[in-house]
């Protein structure tokens, strides 16, 4: 269901997860009709992300569901936001496989230092009731744009 | 719709439940286990079989006399409770974990 998960980081009714790559975007004019999007490029570990900046991000761990039978939704652990991190995050159906991408701003006037493994997210399992029909993810196995 | 508990994302990925994990480890603490046994156990776990001395001299432990003769032991009481298997082939003898075990899981779990 879930490949990379740390047993310690299996929370009552969640599962931490850990930062394992950051990307950051171009400056462009984005077209979303014309497909006309940013390029992106990948930051080292550990980088400090400064006052309004953002970078899109990604978990060590990896969504491999076959029994299908689970929805996850993510959510920010309280520690993002109580620094001026805000979390852009969304919901996965169960034909998802792959890592987890999210994005990461920091609206603080501080500059904020991110690290490998850093756990800023939590994913919550639901179980589903009644059948799905199988649907093509954009961005299946952690396809960033 | 309902959210999985802790018992049920175990359960999802590890193929552990409670239950069968609480029946292998009331009969592991009739052996007495220390941390070294443990050790050594989850080293087993890991492996698809080993003799009591590959796994002490793998790590790095004093695998002849009374140490050897402690975990030999502890090894055969845990064959003998069912929880492990005893192969014997030539002079050696085989430890393994059955495939269904909860608690080999439970102990390949980094």
């Amino acid at each position: 269901m879930l490949k990379n998960i740390k047993k310690e980081n299996i929370r009552p009714t969640s599962i931490d997860l850990r930062l394992n790559k950051i990307f950051k975007l171009s400056k462009t004019k984005v077209d979303l009709e014309r497909n006309i999007l940013p390029e992106y490029k990948e930051l080292n570990l550990p980088y400090t992300l400064k006052p309004n900046e953002y970078v899109l991000a990604q978990t060590i761990e990896e969504i491999t569901q076959k029994t299908k039978k689970y929805a996850c939704l993510l959510s920010p652990r309280s520690r993002a936001f109580r620094v001026g991190l805000t979390i852009q995050t969304n919901f996965f159906g169960p034909y998802y496989e792959g890592p987890i991408t999210f994005g990461i701003k920091n609206i603080s006037q501080n500059p904020i230092k991110i690290t490998k493994e850093l756990s800023l997210i939590q994913l919550v399992l639901f179980d589903i009731k009644g059948q799905t029909v199988p649907v093509k993810h954009d961005f299946q196995s952690g396809r960033i744009l | 719709m309902s959210v999985l508990g802790y018992s049920e994302i175990i359960k999802e990925i590890y193929g552990i439940t409670p239950e069968s994990i609480e029946n292998e480890i009331a009969l592991l603490l009739k052996s007495k286990p220390t941390k070294v046994k443990i050790h050594l156990l989850k080293k087993l776990a890991q492996a698809p079989k080993a003799t009591v001395s590959e796994l002490m001299r793998k790590e790095k432990l004093n695998n002849t006399g009374g140490s050897f003769k402690s975990i030999k032991k502890f090894f055969n009481e845990l064959s003998k409770l069912g929880i492990i298997e005893k192969e014997i082939i030539g002079r050696r003898t085989y430890f393994k974990f059955k495939e269904k075990s909860s608690l080999s899981k439970w102990l390949q779990v980094e």
